[in-house]
């Protein structure tokens, strides 16, 4: 119970922190997945495919399976960025 | 074929059942408030939570409008599957820190967020009446929807059709959705959920039954590019790619903004729940979207020849042409029917309740009637529901021969991404301030009607250059927002000196 009443102070102060003018401290470090993300969008894209590519993968356009491919790294890299509770969270009941 | 009785006993029963959820859901209710009417009380584990973000995200737009804009622009539409990935990334700017703020603040709906955030009436005022045209325009899309699916299979005269079918979904969906509130239109997308789950895979299945191999389809397209006719299998032109990375940037932004997904952030029982659910909605764009590409595909290569709204149509023909000559049966179309009717109630419902919850909220209780009880509020948001859906189906009837449903999604994606600074920069970071961010939302939203609008020469489909109207009007939104708020900083800090 101590633990939930500290969490949701932190929580409080943080959201009265917002009334302040000063940032909330988002850390440029922090920033990396971004990074990642637009390396996966360059490639996804196919800006650099020759016009009259007829190639096929997996019975589709090879540019296609190559945006399809991205996107599940894509979807993996969020889905473990998300592996960790978020810093910011109160206290809740976490089922399962 | 038409559906024979049983099919349509089977589809009625279904929606039946619908509204009995509504009847638990209103039974669970816990007191007469508008947050246990709006979140649930408590808020939703991960299974609940995952499944009703599910069924809120793939809507009528996913069958529909997505496999008409495949058999308009060809495989190049596989930048759905990126600009879908792109809404559970946006999550992750804001949803962390907007949860922990609706848990301790108590918010119910976005407006509340910015309310307690900026503290300026005239912000609260114009982001909520944003956000109910927004959902207004998301609405008009899944009741037409609904009309164009009916017009698809039933047997009927179109106009019959469409508004029988537009008439008769929307009653039941404002019934379950005023007698159960978020409790009861949660549960009705956890079923929901699982018969489109049920229903894409189907839906692979008939369409490898009845067309045969996906490569046999790739090559069809590409002897048509070859000819130099069409462009639907090579890779796309300079354009195109820029469209594709303004849908990436426009609908990720704007699609993680919707008030209903917010409301669904604040209804999470826990982190970890929320975050569970947004885990596997990470992966829920490549099965959906990818089968919606190969139905389009599909369509372009072996139903040839419609054009403009019709090529909307395109779902409706593909079904009734597999109900017809598929090998399988027509028990599987009839399972695939209920999925596309999930698909699109789940979504409208959803849009629905959150229209209702901010005009009672943030308008209603905030400026017309605020000494209202809380049992007062939840009746004038029920009421609001049955004005809302009776207007919006007048509107759906009116439209029913016009605009394409890629075109009415594009808009709403105009005006929803200029929320970008108010909630992914305003919850991150405490100096943006309420002046310059109003400048900035008003500058924002005034050039993203104009261009799209205005009849200029350079706006073509209704983007410039291939980019959204709203992603180039977010750029003096923010540079106001931020440039004005940096300014004002300076300015107080000279002052005090």
């Amino acid at each position: 119970m101590p633990i939930v009443m500290v969490s949701v102070q932190k929580t409080v102060s943080i959201a009265m922190d917002m009334n302040n003018n000063r940032t909330t401290g988002t850390d440029v470090r922090q920033l990396w997945p971004v990074a990642v993300y637009a390396v996966l969008m360059v490639i996804g894209i196919p800006w650099y495919w020759e016009s009259d590519d007829y190639s096929i993968i997996f019975g589709m356009p090879a540019w296609v399976s190559i945006a399809i491919i991205t996107s599940f790294a894509a979807s993996s890299f969020t889905a473990w960025l998300l592996r960790r509770p978020w810093p910011i969270a109160p206290a809740g009941e976490d089922e399962d | 074929m038409p559906f024979g009785t049983g099919a349509w006993i089977f589809i009625g029963l279904y929606l039946v059942s619908l509204i009995g959820i509504g009847f638990l859901g209103k039974r669970a209710r816990r007191e007469d408030t508008l947050k246990d009417f709006y979140l649930a009380g408590n808020g939703f584990g991960f299974a609940i939570l995952f499944l009703t973000l599910f069924a809120t995200q793939y809507s009528g737009n996913t069958f529909f409008a997505f496999t008409g804009a495949t058999y308009r622009i060809g495989y190049a539409w596989i930048l759905s599957l990126h600009f879908m990935t792109a809404v559970i990334v946006c999550y992750l700017i804001y949803a962390p820190r907007l949860y922990a703020l609706a848990k301790a603040r108590g918010y119910v709906t976005p407006s509340d967020y910015v309310d307690d955030r900026f503290g300026s009436n005239a912000l609260t005022l114009i982001v909520t009446m944003t956000l109910i045209v927004v959902l207004c325009n998301f609405l008009v899309a899944q009741l037409m929807a609904m009309g164009r699916a009916m017009q698809g299979l039933a047997q009927l005269n179109a106009d019959t059709a469409y508004i029988g079918g537009v008439i008769v979904l929307a009653l039941i969906m404002v019934i379950y959705g005023t007698l159960g509130g978020l409790r009861a239109v949660a549960w009705t997308d956890a079923i929901q959920g699982v018969i489109l789950a049920l229903g894409f895979g189907v839906l692979l299945v008939l369409l490898f039954d009845r067309y045969g191999p996906l490569l046999d389809a790739t090559r069809v397209l590409m002897e048509r590019d070859f000819s130099g006719s069409t462009r639907k299998a090579l890779p796309p032109s300079p354009l195109r790619y820029r469209e594709w990375l303004s849908y990436i940037l426009t609908a990720g932004f704007a699609v993680s903004l919707y008030p209903q997904a917010i409301q669904r952030i604040y209804a999470a029982r826990s982190d970890t729940a929320l975050r569970r659910s947004l885990a596997v909605m990470a992966f829920m764009p490549l099965p959906t979207m990818i089968i919606a590409l190969i139905a389009g595909i599909m369509a372009a290569a072996y139903i040839p020849g419609l054009e403009g709204a019709a090529s909307d149509q395109v779902f409706g023909r593909v079904l009734r042409d597999i109900q017809e000559h598929s090998s399988i049966g027509y028990g599987l179309v009839v399972v695939l029917l209920a999925a596309v009717l999930a698909a699109m109630m789940s979504t409208a419902d959803s849009a629905l309740l959150s229209i209702s919850s901010m005009f009672t909220q943030n308008i209603y209780a905030r400026f017309l009637r605020p000494q209202s009880t809380q049992a007062h509020l939840v009746r004038v948001a029920k009421n609001c529901s049955w004005v809302t859906i009776a207007a919006l189906v007048l509107v759906a009837i009116a439209l029913r021969h016009h605009a394409s449903l890629i075109a009415i999604m594009d808009r709403k994606l105009d005006l929803l991404v200029q929320m970008v600074p108010i909630f992914m920069l305003g919850v991150r970071w405490a100096g943006l301030a309420a002046g310059p961010t109003l400048a900035g939302l008003c500058v924002g939203l005034f050039i993203a009607l104009l261009l799209p609008f205005g009849g200029f020469e350079f706006v073509h489909n209704g983007k410039i250059a291939g980019f959204h109207p709203g992603l180039i009007a977010l750029g003096p939104n923010l540079a106001i927002a931020v440039g004005g708020s940096r300014f004002l900083y300076r300015a107080q800090l000279k002052n005090r000196r």
